[in-house]
């Protein structure tokens, strides 16, 4: 074949050129370590990578999640802990003052420091963060969840919001407790709320306490309030319906889906009715009065440990004997209640953290694997990059070795 | 044989070897020369023993090899423009500092500071500064494509004048050759410097040439349109592209008739410039903006899901993307169209079947509308999806078409398009549609204060702390634009639900708006037109109860009695679960196609692929233009050494003949002293 002189000179400078751009990315590669400069270096690695790098960003904002999870946990914790002294504490005191020996004003100083340590509490449950966000109130953080009202008693303004945080790729740790769940734990005595067209007009026709009642509430003692519990266990809210033959009212009770736990009874005004310790009166109705129902819900009133130290400090000072004891026994119990709550809550609390813990391990395993996977798909292999950067460099050594000595070969110069 | 006669020959062979010699001088000058075609002179005997003569001076070249060179000269050249274009794409999407991937990183990172602790001023603050970055990204990155966009339309323009400078002198030379033919002048030359034109042109646009009495090469584009004819030639012309006028486009004066033959460009700088803009680059945009609107408008909706610290229901982060404008801007009409349009929008319905492509719907005739998806070439009939018989009926496969054929709407891949025109559609009238291709161009914030995201969620539902089972209650909002709250910001009505003693046990959901009264609440919960009561509802644990925009869903095992109530999550501002919704779109399924990131990534790899499949083109092009280069070259190209060789060989007859004419002499004057 025949060579032309200007293709023995650009093929020359062609191969030349090739080499050049080739060593010029083995010596990217080589200064930057990476393989992948561009994602046409290898694109579906360009895509994983995408995928990687969101992962391991995603890692990074699980461990800042985690420390701020736990700070607000531990916090919680530490009140938690001092409540529950202070809970003991209250305990003590109760079993104190039940001793005979003690005199009023013995016990109007227990009463004192019952007091402040009720209002050492209700500091406690208004605990605030740094940025201010009361820790108890649930979701609303920028209201004061304990409230005093006039009468000394401490109302709940918060509700039982929760706040998830993420602290693994499918974990959500609740990062705060509501006071509503944490405090409000002590039942009291059972409290009756009716509902129904007559209760929104302003004219019940049941009456709870019945008209010609001494008691004061529908229920005249506590056994009476278990055994209705016992008896209407399941039930749910019970109606009550009244209604008029034409000659006598009558009286029926269903249950909250409709079956008849008490038939068709007749009754007249002002008549004390007794339902499994219930007691309420019912309102007749005229003849052709249309049928009317009333629907009760009776549940024990919840209470908080506040109000239970501040009935406390009440027995102290007013009570005494029989009453006192009395006072004082459903006093330590509703303690017990409260300090178990709190034991239930601390240990809740203990899980969390040691979720966290393990997800913290867990996560940085993911994450050194995730950096694995990343490093294979990006990071380039020196040894052998440097080694295919010796093989080109030897190359362009012998292409331009031969350039010289092809060039210098010319017929010319052996014509005289 | 006389002295003369010696004189005679020798003086031919001088002039002969002369000649020989010249044309060695002539191969040797033009070693270098681009395009130039090696010479030799065609010596012939004279008859009757009367000497050597010049015959012909020939070019040495194989017009096969010519031609083969042309056509591999624009196809290398159409990849190494495709090339280059790719690889500033490719460059651009590999630097962190634009990755839409690290961008979207950062702005999830602020969104969990703010769901870690949603009432965090500053963590508000940085959240909205982060957004904002983010929406500078997309913008950017979409501003360096049209960029592109815009480099591709100049050089179209540079190109197209290149051309017609090329073209003219083509037609000049073959003008010249014509007329030197007939002189019988030398055209060596001409042809050698028409074929180095023509080459020149193939760097530029790919062309079909075709000989036409014996010495006139006539050049076609495309599907035979002519660029040259002869002595005449055609001018090629950069025109706004039709109906999309940011696209430059090439037309071609055919007897004072422009005709768009840009989609039949091929080869050549050219044909890189605008397959890599038709491939790649407006797919790229199209893709681009496409995670723009997936992620505007999803994150839209979730905030707007939401309340903010005012306790009220939050507003857009993002610009809208269903702006009246935006949906006008979508629209493109060619303007051939007989039927103008009055009013063209493309709404943006379904996230998760919007597909980044253009479109073009063609009117044809007899209520036959198509419509092309040009990312993949697949033709939906339109008047063979379900016919409504109301424009507002139209939904996802279904399309109105009034009787007058002037109002079109219909609603395909996620998208609903309503065409307006004053008058019939007539046949060959087309629209474009390009739904996502401004989509990151268009991104915009739209909060300001960091008071105004809506981390909380606007329900609540409480638990009653006399409830003595285990169930829990949470609820979702599942259309904010239905749910309803009063101007005192109460949930309009406030519901609770009560479970009672039934086997299997039921619920009664009541309307609280009467406290003291509660009533059975209707409502049309499974979506059938009318509303129900939901009273004594068979509960199973885990399902969800449909109320007016949002859902409740009861797990574990409630007691009789018990009751969850729900109302307005007023000042909840502790509350983080629509952020939690916000920070899990980060990882949701937004498309069919997956995540945002995803989407993104799936873009870096189509571009990539795209990027090394161009290079791969663009070496295996160089080496079949090189290899007939080199044929050309080895046959058309110039040797010194043979040339020096033919020096010494033509120098050495040009002496004997000098010698020839001596002896002559010495035998005239042998001659005259004998006399």
């Amino acid at each position: 074949m025949r060579i032309s002189t200007q293709q023995q000179y650009l093929k020359s400078v062609d191969n030349m050129q090739r080499t050049q751009t080739n060593m010029a990315e083995l010596q990217e590669q080589v200064s930057t370590g990476k393989r992948l400069q561009t994602p046409s270096d290898d694109p579906v690695a360009a895509a994983q990578v995408v995928k990687l790098e969101r992962e391991l960003a995603q890692y990074a904002k699980f461990e800042d999640n985690i420390d701020v999870t736990e700070r607000r946990l531990q916090l919680e914790e530490t009140i938690l802990d001092s409540m529950y002294t202070a809970t003991t504490r209250f305990k003590e005191l109760g079993i104190y003052a039940g001793n005979s020996t003690l005199s009023a004003a013995d016990r109007g100083t227990i009463a004192t420091e019952v007091e402040e340590l009720t209002e050492y509490m209700a500091s406690l449950m208004n605990t605030q963060d740094s940025l201010g966000e009361y820790i108890f109130a649930g979701s609303k953080g920028g209201t004061e969840p304990y409230e005093q009202l006039g009468d000394g008693s401490y109302q709940y303004n918060g509700d039982d919001g929760q706040r998830q945080i993420q602290v693994g790729s499918n974990l959500y740790i609740p990062s705060n407790d509501s006071g509503s769940y944490l405090f409000e734990a002590v039942e009291g005595r059972l409290q009756v709320d009716m509902t129904g067209e007559s209760v929104a007009a302003g004219s019940p026709f049941v009456t709870v306490p019945p008209l010609d009642s001494a008691y004061t509430t529908a229920f005249p003692s506590i056994a009476l309030e278990s055994s209705f519990l016992e008896a209407t266990k399941g039930l749910g809210d019970l109606t009550i319906t009244i209604t008029n033959d034409g000659t006598n009212s009558l009286y029926n009770i269903t249950d909250s889906s409709g079956n008849e736990i008490v038939s068709n009874t007749v009754f007249v005004d002002d008549e004390t009715i007794d339902y499994e310790g219930l007691r309420f009166g019912l309102t007749a109705l005229s003849p052709g009065d249309p049928d009317t129902s009333i629907t009760l819900d009776i549940a024990p009133e919840q209470m908080n440990i506040l109000d239970v130290a501040q009935n406390f400090s009440y027995a102290l000072r007013n009570a005494d004997g029989e009453d006192l004891n009395e006072a004082l026994a459903t006093t330590l119990d509703q303690f017990q209640q409260a300090a178990d709550r709190n034991l239930e809550a601390t240990a809740a609390l203990g899980t969390r953290l040691s979720s966290i813990e393990k997800i913290t391990d867990s996560n940085a395993d993911f994450k050194l694997f995730t950096e694995t996977a990343l490093s294979n798909l990006v990071d380039a292999d020196l040894a052998e990059v440097i080694s295919q950067y010796a093989l080109e460099e030897s190359t362009l050594e012998a292409s331009q070795a031969l350039f010289g000595r092809i060039t210098s070969l010319s017929l010319f110069d052996y014509i005289n | 044989m006389s002295g003369y006669n010696l004189l005679n020959l020798g003086t031919q062979a001088l002039q002969a070897n002369s000649s020989a010699l010249g044309t060695v001088g002539q191969n040797i000058s033009n070693v270098n020369t681009e395009g130039y075609s090696r010479q030799v002179v065609n010596l012939t005997t004279v008859q009757y023993r009367s000497g050597v003569q010049v015959e012909s001076i020939d070019r040495i070249t194989d017009r096969f090899l010519t031609e083969q060179l042309w056509s591999d000269v624009s196809t290398y050249n159409q990849s190494l423009t495709y090339s280059a274009f790719s690889s500033r794409l490719d460059d651009l999407l590999a630097t962190d500092s634009t990755s839409i991937s690290s961008g979207l990183d950062t702005y999830f990172s602020a969104l969990q500071n703010v769901v870690d602790d949603p009432t965090s001023t500053p963590n508000r603050e940085l959240f909205i500064a982060e957004a904002d970055a983010l929406v500078q990204r997309f913008n950017n990155l979409d501003a360096s494509l049209q960029t592109q966009n815009e480099a591709i339309n100049d050089s179209v323009e540079d190109l197209a004048d290149q051309v017609n400078a090329l073209t003219t002198n083509i037609a000049d030379l073959n003008y010249k050759i014509k007329v030197g033919t007939a002189a019988n002048r030398p055209i060596n030359e001409l042809q050698d410097q028409r074929e180095e034109l023509i080459n020149q042109l193939s760097e530029v646009i790919g062309v079909d040439a075709v000989e036409q009495d014996g010495n006139q090469i006539s050049l076609f584009v495309g599907n035979g349109q002519p660029l040259v004819v002869g002595g005449s030639a055609n001018n090629l012309l950069a025109v706004p592209g039709d109906p999309d006028a940011s696209q430059t486009n090439l037309a071609l004066t055919i007897s004072n008739n422009e005709v768009d033959i840009t989609d039949q460009i091929s080869g050549g700088q050219l044909g890189g410039a605008l397959k890599y803009r038709e491939e790649a680059l407006n797919s790229a945009r199209d893709e681009l903006g496409r995670v723009a609107i997936l992620f505007t408008e999803s994150m839209n909706e979730v905030h707007q899901s939401g309340i903010d610290l005012n306790n009220d229901l939050g507003g857009l982060i993002f610009r809208d993307v269903n702006s009246a404008q935006l949906q006008r801007s979508r629209v493109l009409a060619d303007s051939d169209n007989r039927a103008q349009l009055e009013d063209g929008l493309v709404e943006i319905e379904d996230l998760s079947q919007i597909q980044a492509s253009e479109y073009t719907v063609l009117y044809e005739g007899d209520n036959r509308i198509t419509l092309t998806r040009e990312s993949d070439g697949k033709i939906i009939r339109i008047n063979a999806l379900d016919q409504v018989s109301d424009p507002y009926d139209v939904e996802q496969g279904s399309y109105y078409l009034n009787a007058n054929s002037s109002e079109l709407t219909f609603a395909v891949d996620g998208m609903k398009v309503t065409l307006n025109t004053d008058r019939r559609m007539s046949i060959g009238d087309e629209f474009v549609l390009q739904p996502v291709r401004t989509g990151a161009e268009d991104m915009g914030l739209e909060i300001q204060d960091g008071d105004q995201l809506a981390l909380a969620s606007p329900i609540r539902v409480i638990t009653d702390t006399e409830n003595t089972g285990s169930g829990v209650a949470a609820v979702s909002v599942t259309d904010f634009r239905t749910l309803s709250f009063d101007t005192s910001g109460e949930l309009a009505p406030p519901l609770s639900i009560v479970f009672n003693n039934a086997d299997p046990m039921q619920y009664t959901v009541y309307d609280m708006t009467d406290s003291l009264n509660p009533q059975p609440y209707s409502y049309d919960s499974d979506g059938d037109g009318t509303p129900e009561l939901l009273e004594d509802v068979t509960y199973s644990a885990g399902d969800s109860i449909q109320l007016k925009g949002y859902e409740t869903t009861i797990t574990g095992q409630p007691k009789a009695g018990d009751r969850f109530s729900i109302s307005f999550n007023e000042d909840g501002i502790s509350d983080n679960r629509n952020a939690l919704l916000m920070s899990d779109l980060q990882e949701a399924d937004v498309s069919n196609k997956g995540a945002y990131q995803d989407l993104y990534g799936s873009l870096l790899e189509r571009v990539g692929t795209r990027t090394s499949t161009a290079q791969i083109n663009l070496d295996a092009n160089k080496a079949v233009l090189t290899s007939t280069s080199d044929a050309k070259a080895s046959i058309s190209g110039v040797n010194l050494d043979e040339e020096a060789a033919k020096l010494v060989q033509f120098q050495q007859a040009y002496q004997a003949s000098a010698q020839l004419i001596s002896t002559s002499q010495t035998l005239f004057d042998t001659l005259l002293n004998s006399l």
